[in-house]
């Protein structure tokens, strides 16, 4: 990590003395001597690794931290008294990454161990049914999650300090499990343990005052769009064939049965219009929310919507002249 | 509901009837006895009462007591409302079209292959409850209202039908303008985003979508479109009066006027805004409910009588009920306890509730869209029908009729 960069986190955890004690280790459990901070904009948040337990994950954490990967993530879901989950930084990140850094991340093999998933524990996020595609991303347990030791988490450490900070950020209001304000990591990085007795970290700053206007920020609101496309990439991509083929079918049909009527190859026609809607509005209308910005009157995330709009009311008004009596 | 192409279509389907013979082109076959058209279903306090009145009423009690926030007595209301009303009225549509194969016959692709795409879109939502569900919600959450507004211009036509209101090219226009622009409003409105903060709806049968992003001055230009169709429809009616001498009845405007409280002011009342599909429900179970009788009756023969008024209403009722619960209560649990069980899949169930009341009422959508449009001579929408039709044994006028 640069000099500056190591200079202002430790800024960053200088400040009023931090509440408590430090949260030890596991009894048995060798803990790195450098510690992850992560600068929040409740406070900062320093996580205790275990090289022993999870060498990889820890190895790969550390690089990363140290290349400045994490700085300009996010934590973009919080399930209360459950969950608080770092962004990958490879699909969340502001500025986004530099192909250099975005080679540093790669599929680690889980690497699990005995240890319990309670209160305080990180431990790596990954596919839910892929026990070897954690990468980057690691989540901070906010309480006891016994069901994650059965199904298969590596834990890579622990807050040392900062729960209070957690326990701010996990104040935010949330719509679903995603936080309605973008959750900041400001900064991200490496210290010693020398360097964290000399700089204390500060305890937690309030950020989030009861009754406080609960409203989605822009980029939490581009961040929830995105994630809606990316998530249902394969389902997009099995709508569209799906859809395709039996539109085919319904051709098929008018092409293959002389003995239907007009009317009734009128109706065969209406339902292959009906997929095709169907489709189109599944597929258009998160394409339109991902162009949309708010406060702009003309751009093309509008002129989308204005046309699934009209356009399901074209196909509703088609569909009251669906079948006539044969 | 009665939906109606154009003039000619409208009183093909409103005055096609063998024994009333009302039939309004009839003026080139031979003289026959017209007998009184009656101007209500039943009569004029239950059909104001229920075209609309009861919902203006329910909207300004709740309006004035409540204001606009949503109250539990609201929410309670609407539950028990669904089984007795909401629900039945879906299962008369499904017991319309599948009770007898004729009807079957007749619309085999809307009665053997719409269940089969519809059970896709329902299997593509438990697949991708993120994505395909939300399309699938929102195509059932937009063409409800839709759907309502046809009910509303069908109902319109057949008491202005009723009354002699002539709905000519522009009548009709403005007319229909006005009513599905009133839908659009409140659609458009809802869809509309001025912050980031409006992006995500709240979750609906646990499925949580983000608004369209429309802008606002969609809804604004859909208002002023509806305010000008407004106009020119009240300027027709005037009209009318002043050749006709003499006014409109008031019940040929009332499905409107219910139509545009249910969704401007209405939409902003939370706790009258549940209550809206029962209203709906409410219109069309009269309906239904007076042209069952009145088929049943022409097709078996039955003499009418209150004793059979009474009893086909139980049989008829009972039946609904019966299968509203079965669809919306019944297959749900059963689908629900089979995601779980089979499938090892763990929905909520208000998720699974969620993707079958979108399915079943696409359905009826669909149904509702071709079943008032029987064409078949002995089934042919005798929508002129009164209750004292039903109760009371046919008048010299009838012999005629059947003579003619």
């Amino acid at each position: 990590m640069p000099i500056y960069g190591l200079m202002a986190l430790l800024l960053c955890l200088q400040g009023n003395p931090a509440p408590g004690q430090p949260v030890q280790a596991p009894p048995g459990v060798k803990v790195a001597n450098e510690r992850l901070v992560l600068v929040t904009e409740a406070g900062s948040i320093v996580i205790a690794l275990y090289p022993e337990v999870a060498p990889q994950n820890v190895r790969q954490i550390m690089t990363l931290a140290n290349a400045g990967v994490y700085n300009g993530t996010c934590f973009p879901r919080l399930e209360k008294n459950f969950v608080l989950q770092l962004s990958s930084p490879e699909s969340d990140r502001r500025p986004p990454l530099t192909p250099d850094l975005k080679s540093l991340i790669h599929a680690l093999p889980a690497e699990f161990s005995n240890l319990k998933h309670v209160r305080g524990v990180v431990s790596m996020a990954r596919e839910d049914k892929d026990i070897n595609s954690a990468k980057s991303s690691f989540s901070i347990l906010l309480g006891p999650a016994p069901h994650l030791d059965k199904l298969g988490y590596t834990i890579v450490g622990h807050v040392e300090y900062g729960m209070d900070v957690v326990s701010e950020l996990a104040q935010a209001p949330v719509k679903g499990s995603m936080p309605k304000k973008r959750l900041k990591v400001l900064q991200a990085g490496l210290v010693t343990a020398e360097q964290l007795r000399q700089h204390p970290p500060t305890s937690a700053k309030v950020i989030f005052q009861p009754g406080e206007e609960d409203e989605l920020d822009e980029e939490t609101a581009q961040l929830a769009r995105r994630i809606e496309f990316e998530q249902n990439a394969l389902p997009m991509k099995l709508l569209a064939t799906g859809g395709i083929l039996l539109m085919i079918v319904c051709c098929l049909i008018n092409v293959f049965l002389p003995h239907l009527t007009g009317k009734q190859i009128r109706t065969v026609n209406l339902i292959a219009v009906l997929i095709g809607a169907f489709v189109l509005v599944s597929l258009l209308r998160p394409l339109s929310l991902t162009m949309f910005h708010t406060g702009d009157m003309t751009n093309i995330g509008h002129l989308i919507a204005i046309a699934i709009f009209f356009g399901m009311l074209g196909v509703f008004r088609l569909m009251s002249s669906f079948e006539s009596a044969s | 509901m009665p939906r109606v192409k154009n003039k000619q279509s409208f009183q093909q389907a409103v005055t096609i009837s063998p024994t009333l013979n009302v039939r309004a082109e009839a003026a080139a076959a031979p003289p026959v006895v017209k007998p009184q058209q009656h101007l209500y279903f039943v009569n004029a306090p239950v059909d104001f009462l229920i075209i609309g009145l009861g919902s203006i009423i329910a909207f300004l009690t709740l309006f004035l007591v409540f204001g606009t926030e949503a109250v539990p007595l609201a929410s309670t209301i609407a539950g028990w409302l669904v089984y007795v009303v909401n629900y039945p009225h879906f299962a008369a549509t499904n017991y319309r079209l599948y009770h007898n194969k004729e009807n079957i016959r007749q619309y085999p692709i809307t009665a053997l292959v719409i269940p089969w795409i519809i059970l896709a879109g329902m299997i593509g939502s438990f697949y991708s409850p993120n994505f395909i569900a939300v399309t699938f919600l929102m195509i059932f959450l937009y063409w409800s209202p839709y759907h309502f507004s046809g009910q509303t211009l069908g109902i319109t036509l057949i008491y202005a039908r009723r009354a002699g209101f002539f709905v000519g090219k522009w009548e009709r226009f403005t007319l229909s303008n006005l009513i599905y622009a009133s839908f659009l409003y409140m659609t458009a409105r809802g869809e509309a985003i001025t912050a980031a903060s409006d992006l995500i709806l709240p979750p609906e049968y646990n499925i949580e979508r983000f608004r369209l992003g429309l802008p606002m001055w969609v809804s604004q230009i859909i208002l002023v479109w509806m305010v000008i169709n407004a106009t020119g429809f009240l300027y027709l009616i005037a009209k009318w009066c002043r050749e006709q001498k003499k006014m409109l009845p008031l019940i040929v405007l009332l499905p409107v006027v219910t139509q545009i409280v249910w969704f401007i002011p209405g939409s902003y009342v939370r706790s009258f805004y549940l209550l809206v599909p029962m209203f709906h429900s409410l219109q069309y179970l009269l309906i239904a409910w007076s042209l069952q009788l009145k088929e049943k009756m022409d097709m078996q023969k039955i003499t009418p009588s209150v004793n059979y008024v009474v009893k086909e209403s139980i049989r008829w009722g009972l039946i609904n009920l019966v299968l509203g619960a079965l669809l919306f209560t019944g297959i749900p649990y059963a689908i629900h306890w089979a995601l779980q069980n089979v499938f090892d899949l763990d929905y909520p169930f208000i998720f699974v509730l969620g993707i079958m009341i979108a399915g079943v009422q696409i359905h009826h959508f669909f149904v509702d869209g071709v079943i008032w449009k029987l064409k078949k001579k002995t089934v042919s929408s005798p929508l002129m029908v009164n209750l004292d039709d039903l109760i009371h044994a046919p008048s010299g006028s009838m012999t005629l009729a059947k003579g003619a």
